[in-house]
């Protein structure tokens, strides 16, 4: 048992969330619909949305970027995947830096 | 005698007068009068809360924001409140709003989200699934509030928004 909690424990450690995710204990089959998922399982979009509601919902919160919104850009609209930018076990790469300097108008992603 | 009818007289004045202050100055109208609060105000129009829903059930400012637990500590919260919301007025004390939602916890009440949500459990799988991980963490250090996870409730999308265009 303290073995099976040892490991437990291990994997959590392993596939650290993100602290606004940590900070509502959140659990693995919170997203996985298994408290065991399979290492490196691809979830989509979906997923994230069961909680965040849509990509337009979530374009409309930053609308104050006007054209530079990552999610409503000139690029893309709001067809973007989340896991373009966001990860939720190892940093989010924010995709608009690629090209642009985005220091002046975006905070960094977590 | 005529003391007596005085007394029962202004008695019911003071009650009447004190229900209806209370009652006024639980409305949106009556928080908006205050300027700082405009953008408040502009955001919780767009929200279903304002009164944009099916049912048509407006939920005012102290809704959300009062507890109603019980009524004294719905008066002796509301009393603090207002006491430092005018001083806050009054000295023309800057709020950091972005950095004041982060503690949304402490200002937005589940006793006001419960007496109208009353059945958590009438939604969505996964609504039900995050309700039920909600209750398992009542009481303990880990406690959520409903505004741990429903972070625009109550002001829409439009909050951030708002205060930012406001530059508040």
């Amino acid at each position: 048992m303290a073995l099976a909690l040892n490991l437990y424990s291990l994997e959590v450690q392993k596939y650290e969330i993100k602290p606004y995710h940590k900070a509502l204990s959140l659990k693995c089959e919170h997203c996985h619909e298994t408290s065991e998922p399979k290492a490196g399982e691809r979830l989509g979009d979906k997923v994230c949305l069961d909680c965040h509601k849509s990509k337009e919902f979530l374009a409309t919160r930053l609308e104050y970027l006007g054209k530079k919104n990552p999610h409503n850009s000139i690029h893309d609209g709001t067809n973007l995947s989340c896991y373009v930018c966001h990860s939720s076990h190892k940093p989010s790469q924010n995709m608009c830096k690629d090209c642009h300097n985005t220091k002046t108008w975006m905070k960094e992603i977590q | 005698m005529k003391k007596i009818f005085l007394g029962v007289i202004l008695g019911v004045l003071l009650v009447w007068a004190g229900f209806w202050g209370v009652k006024y100055t639980g409305t949106a109208n009556f928080c908006s009068t205050c300027h700082v609060m405009d953008f408040a105000v502009t955001s919780y129009q767009s929200d279903p809360h304002s009164g944009k829903n099916r049912s048509g059930i407006q939920a005012q400012c102290v809704s959300c924001h009062l507890p109603h637990d019980n009524i004294a500590n719905y008066l002796l919260t509301k009393a603090k409140n207002g006491i430092r919301e005018l001083a806050i007025t009054a000295t023309n004390t800057k709020t950091n709003w972005l950095e004041k939602r982060e503690h949304r916890d402490s200002f937005v009440y589940d006793s006001g989200c419960v007496s109208c949500h009353l059945n958590l459990n009438s939604s969505s799988q996964k609504a039900k699934q995050m309700h039920e991980h909600y209750t398992s963490l009542k009481g303990s250090k880990n406690e959520l509030k409903c505004v741990s996870c429903h972070i625009t409730q109550g002001h829409g999308a439009r909050l951030v928004n708002e205060i930012i265009k406001n530059k508040l």
